[in-house]
């Protein structure tokens, strides 16, 4: 009983002494280690360090604080797309976009846990305008319903607060007090009057206790610009057939990690629709309402991606949150088998309620820090499963030409229509069709179908003059009906000619089982 | 912490439920889907509740005829690009609600594209459900006349509803589980899937029956 009370008073309520000095020397080492992260990170940026500033950013913690974080994501990103919103003012016709109406239904969903109505009016505004803007200058991208949830990331870390109570919270040490919070401080909205003053480069407004928010139009406009071209391009297609199919390395990290789980959670047999929140948005959708330290957790998932400049950190988070709470999938699983009417609902069912709804600061903490030491390699399956200019697979290490991720924005659009009409033609309600299907199914290149012709008709040539060696009556019977079939197949002319390239192997593989 | 309902916490063991009915809320962005949900679920009104993205999963139990209905309700994000996505769900789905925005005549006539996803992707025995949300709004573009009329086009039942002053949520609700639990009744068709086994047992080959544990 002793021994049990002392450890709920350790724990809790902090009152032994010595518990109370390991506390303390623990929390002096943190706050040391942040203001000497602090100055490391300004230094990096003073002398234009990307490499230490990438490394930084990596670690534990991300780029701490907005007033470091925006220059950070900004001098990273441009050191891999030189993007200069001044000179490229000329980009796209200015005509307004199609998908400007879904812009703006959705802009007036957001940041509504934000209390300051004028607060919140300003980034509404700061968040349609940048949209708008970015889908005016590249009329190619598709908005997507999410993007606007990446945006507002932005639109947070790149606005700047005046008042000196504010500042306080906005610079805070630790970057677990977000701007979102600060913004609310305010509350007193009715009496305020909205001064928003416009100029070429910046907006701001003021607020009911006369601070003032501004925020810096083009530096908010180039992190966008380049953020979206790099690593959001898969989701910007016409439809969602490229974000599909980066889902599906879900399971395969998954399952390089425990196959057991894998199976048993059924991850071999579904699609990972369920992530598709979590994935498009880099989990800004899902984390926000779920309690008040979730936007620092946000703001790190959006600090690893630049850092570590790969969009695989939010497929390997989720993979790693999936992992961290698998005994309670499993058990959730099973106590739900019966109750959903097939596999997809159940694992959707059972994630939905399990992980998004009970997932605490400590453990997204925890998916961080495992998140930064994972590998952000590509499974080995994933380069036939992505299309050659996804996100995934394009290389934008050094300084890439804006000319050249438009080349590859392009083909990947081309990519994207072409496969789309091709699963339009196939009227499957299912998951898009593999690509090795698609050849099988004689929509593979003139050049590809005849190899394959020429490679089929080789080996039946062989099976079959063994099978005139071999004792086996019955084999030579099928195949002697299968190359009256091909016969009759070529004097049906051009009605059915892809069936040629289907049916052989067909044959072949019920010949190689008999 | 969490916004949905865990009835299912009860366990296989001591089941607090008779029934399970699949329900799923298709319609364009905006019309108020989600706003429908969360107050029939949570008793909760948000003018600027955030967007769904893909599919949402909410849980509620309620009183049909004196047996407890767990109601299993899928919410699904408007935008076209999604449709691919939210079709997977709509297999085994018992009754579909089909919403539109009475101040939004665009939303009011996507209603027969709607309908027509649904035939080509639900069950033929779903029970289908009209609704015209916010009927609150000054700013009415679709008369109750016009929803009336284009609910009996499609044959199919027809509420006028307000999410914001909670006008005919519960109604919308409680109509469809009747209807649904009526058609069980009488046709003894729609069984509680995957529960009895006999619905869905061709739909595909990946039945959460057939898993090991």
């Amino acid at each position: 009983m002793a021994s049990s009370y002392s450890v709920r008073v350790n724990d809790h309520e902090f009152l032994s002494e010595s518990v109370m000095d390991e506390k303390s020397v623990v929390y002096f080492r943190h706050s040391e280690r942040l203001s000497k992260k602090s100055h490391d990170l300004t230094c990096a940026l003073a002398d234009g360090d990307f490499g230490a500033l990438a490394a930084l950013g990596r670690d534990a913690d991300g780029f701490l604080k907005h007033e470091l974080r925006g220059p950070a994501w900004l001098a990273l990103l441009k050191s891999r797309l030189p993007f200069d919103a001044a000179s490229s003012s000329k980009a796209g016709s200015g005509e307004p976009h199609r998908d400007e109406h879904q812009v703006s239904l959705d802009v007036k969903r957001s940041f509504g846990d934000i209390k300051d109505d004028n607060a919140k009016a300003f980034l509404r505004h700061a968040l349609e305008h940048t949209i708008v803007r970015v889908l005016r200058a590249f009329p190619q991208l598709s908005y997507y319903q999410g993007y606007h949830d990446v945006c507002a990331v932005f639109v947070l870390v790149f606005v700047h607060a005046s008042a000196p109570g504010l500042e306080h919270n906005l610079s805070a040490s630790t970057s677990s007090t977000a701007s979102a919070e600060g913004l609310d401080a305010p509350h007193d909205s009715d009496g305020s009057e909205i001064s928003e003053s416009l100029s070429a480069s910046s907006i701001s407004t003021k607020l009911a206790d006369d601070s003032l928010l501004l925020v810096d139009n083009e530096q908010l406009f180039e992190a966008v610009v380049i953020f979206t071209l790099l690593y959001l391009r898969d989701f910007m297609m016409n439809s969602l057939t490229f974000t599909i199919d980066q889902l599906a390395l879900i399971p395969l990290i998954v399952k390089q990690k425990d196959s057991h789980f894998y199976r048993t959670f059924q991850l071999d047999k579904i699609d990972a629709f369920f992530a598709l929140s979590s994935i498009l948005t880099l989990f800004s959708h899902d984390l926000r309402p779920q309690s008040d330290d979730a936007p620092s957790i946000v703001f790190q998932v959006f600090d690893l991606v630049i850092s570590a400049n790969s969009m695989m950190v939010p497929l390997v988070a989720y993979s790693n949150l999936l992992l961290a709470k698998k005994d309670d999938l499993l058990l959730r699983y099973k106590e739900n088998i019966d109750n959903f009417d097939n596999s997809t609902d159940l694992i959707h069912g059972v994630i939905q309620q399990e992980m998004i709804a009970g997932s605490s600061v400590q453990l997204w903490n925890d998916i961080l820090d495992a998140s930064r030491n994972s590998s952000l390699d590509l499974p080995k399956e994933s380069k036939k499963i992505l299309n050659k200019y996804s996100v995934l697979l394009t290389d934008s290490r050094g300084p890439v030409p804006l000319e050249d991720v438009l080349t590859w924005l392009s083909r990947e659009i081309c990519l994207n229509e072409s496969v789309g009409s091709r699963n339009a033609r196939l009227d499957n309600k299912k998951s898009p069709v593999p690509k090795w299907r698609l050849l099988a199914q004689g929509r593979g290149s003139t050049l590809v179908k005849f190899s394959l012709f020429i490679g089929v008709a080789a080996i039946l040539l062989k099976l079959y003059i063994q099978s005139l060696e071999g004792h086996q009556g019955h084999r030579r019977i099928e195949l002697r009906a299968y190359f009256d079939q091909l016969r009759s197949l070529r004097f049906l002319g051009l009605n059915q000619p892809q069936r040629v390239w289907l049916d052989p192997l067909k044959t072949l593989l019920k010949i190689g089982r008999s | 912490m969490s916004g949905v309902r865990t009835v299912s916490s009860s366990s296989a063991n001591a089941k607090s439920y008779d029934s399970i009915m699949k329900i799923l809320l298709v319609g364009d962005s905006g019309v108020g889907k989600s706003c429908l949900l969360v107050r029939f679920v949570e008793d909760k009104f948000s003018p600027s509740f955030i967007t769904t993205i893909g599919i949402d999963f909410k849980i509620k139990t309620v009183d049909i005829n004196g047996k407890k209905v767990k109601l299993q309700l899928w919410d699904t994000a408007g935008q076209e690009r999604f449709r691919t996505i939210t079709t997977a769900y709509y297999r085994g789905a018992m009754g579909i609600i089909l919403v539109y925005d009475v101040t939004d005549e665009r939303t009011f006539s996507n209603i027969k594209q709607w309908f027509s996803t649904v035939n080509q992707h639900a069950n033929d025995e779903a029970q289908l459900l009209l609704v015209g949300n916010k009927s609150d709004m000054d700013t009415r573009a679709v008369s109750t006349d016009q929803g009336e009329a284009l609910a009996k086009e499609l044959g199919i039942p027809f509420v006028e509803a307000s999410a914001k002053d909670d006008t005919n949520v519960n109604d919308i609700f409680f109509l469809l589980a009747k209807l649904i639990q009526e058609k069980i009744d009488s046709e003894k068709l729609v069984g509680n899937a995957g529960r009895d086994g006999s619905v869905n047992v061709g739909a595909t080959g990946n039945s959460s029956k057939s898993n090991c544990c």
